[in-house]
């Protein structure tokens, strides 16, 4: 039995069976949860890892011929070395944070609807990353994207409230511009299955002007999502209002799956190549990666620093995919994979040391490293991986995307990823002397260490940072090179759609 | 006929327009309303009377919703000082934008001639290889049944996001006027009115596969009964505080048994696949697996669209205090 | 001509949402948003006198696939007016509680709403 549906069912029951368990068993939900995540994690490992790329039809609804023309007649979900990598990092992201989230959310009330909420989150995202159709994918970004609105306001203060309304505005601006995108295709080629659609294109079905708008507005849209400049507002002010765990998914998960996914399933597979969207995605990218990181210099609020941060490593994860060549796309998504390792560990450590020193304001911080070593060593490895400080990942992805982007001809953004690179380092070690080293202000005399519950989470999170920037080369084939290879041929950089539509359509 | 549909559209817009300038936030509501209905009437002249019944019954929900929820503010005068700067390059970016898209849109099939291709063999073998000929339905709950289990899950999220963030709100004065219910001759006209709703609302889920309809307009219709018996009977009453009480778990069972429908399928084959035989053409039995779909939804829709119209409209209402949660 | 008039209304709802300092208002211009892409979508699936796509007894099934409009956006249209509503229903809810916080529905007012 094909296990690919599990992938979207696990989370689905889980949270439908939270909300049926609330208010009857409210401390069921957290154990919930936990299970369906356990599960998502054996999952991804069982089958997600191995195997070979393959399509199937929801219902049976397949391939049809009618008057020898093939198209998918119902939804098929695919699973290719591109969605396998993404399942891989929300299975585990999402595990670590459910674990970390058993004693930060003690506190908090309305657990059962967090937990309904979180496993939708989950839900979402995985169903995502399968879709084969464009609406479908439309859908189940949907259903991540409401999730998310609902939990960056899940503390109900008035600042996570305003966060929460800016980013339901925006994202429903990017959803609109989606759903429009989807309309105007499938006005003008009649199916909506990416394979059939991409076909069609081919033939020409879709005029280059209806082609081009098409193309513009899945880019604002998805652009939005993730946060890519000109379309970041919303992200440095829903970002840190979410609970630190809620932070953790959105920066570590949310921007990469609705975003970076969906960018180089459409502009990879979906839409043929166009020379004006690569450029596009270096302008962009290159301009995240240096206002994001400019932004995050002059920050006080650690949880809003990171957002900054986020911004300006999505940029790097951009231009990388905009150097358009097998190489890019590995370096991007590795670097996307990495972001979400420690990224996702910053901002539970950020959500540790609030817990610490009663602020997230690094001036309000010191000296941490003697009251609370273990989230502080975690802190420092998270830190050094985002600076790209080797042996850590960060520093491998950094340095492949700025080889990418070398020798497709594009020195000058590599000389900007190395100047952004730098200067994320200089923030990073001023985080860290800040809020870890330096003398114990008075007030934090009395600090404490969080559960170890909270901390082994990070610690692990940080750990796979490590083993990751440690053995990386063995795994270029198997995990980042064959996700690349879904849109991009690895001996030549051409595209790899062909591929992609041999396996769905069977021909 | 195309002189209809562009009057229709000239309407909409002019509506629209009236919604967001008018200063009475009660007034600019109505109009919304009239805006949804005057597209459920669009809809309907376009061949599409699931989607008018759906626009119709989504319309009367959130007008109420909005009417309850709004009406107690009163919104402040904006302040105006406007910039006269951001206003003419907003203006200019929407103009370009504008006519950028229009530019590209005039590229798209003349209208009136789709280009049909997986939709012509919807059309010709929806009926016999589902059993629904309602091929709208055909499509919903069988070829992309798959979308249909997305759709239950977004409302499901939608419900459950209120529900956490109104958490804990203090409830407005006003909303414990609702706890009285309405007078007399109100109470008796909305008992009779509840048989026939109820009727109405099943009707339509049970024979969504053959009529327009459908579970989801099904569900808002009895939704729409629950709300009226709240508003009528007050809050308090056993109709709104009983189910009130469960409708959020309703949701949860319904989109839990629209999940385990899929996964039968899966035992025989595929997820989703279609495990009950069609029955003889054009009656209820034809599609008996889309019913019994259609039924979940009904469910979940009843009780999801109930348990946000009390989250929303009378925040935490009656004796429902897990609703809310203890905060 | 028919699709411009849906970007027409399109535009009004996103000077509605984008615009307006009331979250009320905004509320409605995302409703007329939602509503001016499932007009797209109905439109682009009309098909020039057009009959509704549910067979009926005793219609002759080759006239049904000739005369019918397209039924596919218009299932594409009932999971996005769901959606639709799920996103006011949402809104909704936080403009209740910003209310309740501030005493306001005047983004103008709101620090984070400013930008």
């Amino acid at each position: 039995m094909d296990l690919v549906p599990l992938f979207v069912i696990v989370p689905l029951l889980a949270a439908f069976l939270c909300l049926l368990a609330k208010g009857v068993l409210p401390n069921l939900a957290t154990w919930i949860t936990l299970a369906a995540t356990a599960a998502l994690l054996a999952l991804a490992v069982l089958a997600g890892l191995p195997g070979e790329s393959h399509a199937l039809a929801v219902g049976g609804w397949g391939v049809r011929v009618e008057a020898g023309v093939r198209f998918v007649a119902g939804i098929v979900l695919v699973l290719d070395g591109l969605s396998r990598l993404f399942l891989v990092m929300v299975a585990l992201v999402s595990a670590a944070v459910a674990v970390y989230g058993v004693q930060y959310l003690a506190s908090f009330s309305g657990r059962p609807l967090f937990h309904v909420l979180f496993n939708l989150l989950i839900a979402g995202m995985n169903g995502a990353v399968l879709a084969g159709d464009l609406f479908n994918l439309f859908v189940f970004v949907e259903v991540a994207g409401i999730a998310s609105y609902a939990l960056v306001a899940f503390g109900t203060e008035a600042e996570e409230l305003e966060a929460a309304f800016k980013y339901l505005v925006l994202g429903s601006v990017a959803s609109t511009a989606i759903l429009l995108a989807v309309g105007v295709v499938y006005a003008a080629s009649g199916v909506l299955n990416m394979a059939d659609v991409h076909a069609r294109i081919a033939a020409g079905a879709v005029s280059r002007p209806l082609l081009g708008f098409a193309a513009a507005l899945f880019l604002t849209g998805f652009g939005l999502k993730a946060a890519l400049m000109p379309f970041h507002a919303w992200l440095p002010d829903a970002h840190p209002s979410a609970p630190a765990p809620i932070s953790a998914m959105l920066s570590g998960l949310l921007i990469k799956t609705l975003g970076v996914y969906a960018i180089v399933r459409i502009f990879g597979t979906v839409i043929p190549e166009d020379g004006r969207i690569p450029v596009v995605l270096l302008v962009l990218g290159s301009l995240s990666m240096v206002l994001g990181v400019l932004l995050a210099l002059g920050q006080d609020d650690l949880k809003r620093l990171l957002a900054y941060h986020s911004i300006s490593q999505m940029g790097f994860v951009f231009v990388a995919l905009g150097a358009n060549t097998w190489l890019g796309v590995a370096a991007g998504l590795f670097h996307a994979f990495n972001h979400a390792l420690f990224k996702s560990a910053l901002f539970l450590c950020s959500g540790a040391l609030e817990r610490i020193a009663g602020t997230r304001r690094l001036s309000g911080m010191g000296g941490l490293v003697q009251r609370a070593p273990a989230t502080s060593v975690a802190t420092i490895g998270a830190a050094l991986s985002i600076s790209g400080v080797p042996p850590f990942n960060g520093f491998w992805s950094k340095l492949l995307i700025i080889l990418a982007l070398i020798r497709a001809g594009h020195p000058g953004v590599a000389v900007i990823a190395a100047a952004v690179a730098v200067m994320a380092l200089i923030s990073f070690v001023k985080v860290q002397r800040k809020a870890l080293f330096g003398p114990l202000p008075g007030h934090l005399a009395a600090a404490r260490e969080v559960p170890a519950a909270m901390v082994a989470p990070i610690l692990v999170l940080v750990a796979l940072c490590l083993v990751t920037g440690l053995l990386w080369p063995w795994g270029v084939d198997s995990f980042i090179g064959s996700a690349a290879a879904a849109v991009k041929v690895a001996a030549d950089s051409s595209s790899s759609a062909a591929d992609y539509l041999h396996m769905v359509l069977g021909r | 006929m195309d002189v209809t549909i562009y009057g229709l559209l000239v309407f909409l817009i002019a509506g629209a327009i009236v919604a967001l300038e008018v200063r009475d936030l009660l007034s600019s509501v109505i109009a919304i309303g009239v805006v949804g209905l005057g597209l459920s009437i669009l809809f309907l002249l376009l061949g599409a009377p699931d989607i008018a019944i759906t626009q119709v019954v989504v319309e009367v929900i959130v007008v109420t919703v909005l009417i309850r929820a709004t009406a107690r503010i009163s919104d402040e005068p904006a302040s105006r000082r406007t910039d006269r700067f951001a206003v003419a390059s907003g203006l200019i970016v929407a103009v370009v934008l504008f006519f950028l898209s229009a530019g590209a849109l005039v590229h798209l099939p003349a209208f009136g001639q789709p280009a049909m291709t997986v939709s012509r063999w919807y059309l010709e073998q929806g009926p016999a290889l589902t059993g629904a000929t309602n091929v709208v339905m055909a499509i919903l709950l069988d070829f992309r049944a798959y979308d249909t289990l997305g759709e239950a899950t977004v409302i499901l999220t939608a419900i459950v996001g209120a529900l956490a963030i109104v958490r804990g709100a203090e409830r407005p004065v006003d909303a414990r006027a609702t706890d009285a219910g309405m007078s007399l001759v109100v109470r008796a006209v909305t008992r009779w009115l509840l048989g026939l709703i109820l009727i109405f609302g099943l009707a339509v889920a049970l024979f969504g596969h053959l009529t327009p309809g459908g579970g989801f307009a099904g569900g808002v219709v009895l939704a729409c009964g629950f709300v009226l018996a709240t508003l009528a009977f007050g809050a308090r009453s056993p109709p709104a505080s009983i189910f009130g009480r469960l409708s959020s778990r309703v949701d949860a069972a319904g989109a839990l048994a629209f999940l385990l429908i899929a996964l039968l399928g899966w035992c025989g084959g595929h997820f989703f696949q279609r495990w009950l035989d069609l029955g003889r053409p054009f009656r209820l039995e034809s599609a008996t697996f889309i019913v019994l779909q259609n039924v979940a939804i009904l469910f979940k829709v009843t009780g999801g669209a109930f348990a946000g119209f009390l989250a929303l409209a009378v925040f935490r209402s009656g004796p429902a205090p897990e609703e809310g949660e203890r905060s | 001509m028919m699709y411009l008039l849906a970007l027409l209304l399109l535009f009004i709802g996103l000077y509605g949402l984008l615009v307006k300092r009331s979250l009320v208002k905004k509320i409605l211009g995302l409703l007329i948003v939602e509503h001016a892409v499932n007009l797209f979508l109905i439109l682009v699936g009309y098909r020039s006198d057009g009959l509704p796509p549910i067979l009926l007894p005793g219609e002759d099934a080759g006239e049904f696939v000739r005369a019918s409009v397209d039924p596919l956006p218009q299932a594409l249209v009932l999971t996005s007016i769901v959606i639709g509503l799920g996103l006011v229903m949402l809104m909704v809810a936080l403009s209740l509680r910003i209310h309740e916080r501030h005493g306001t529905l005047d983004c103008s007012k709101l620090n984070r709403l400013k930008g």
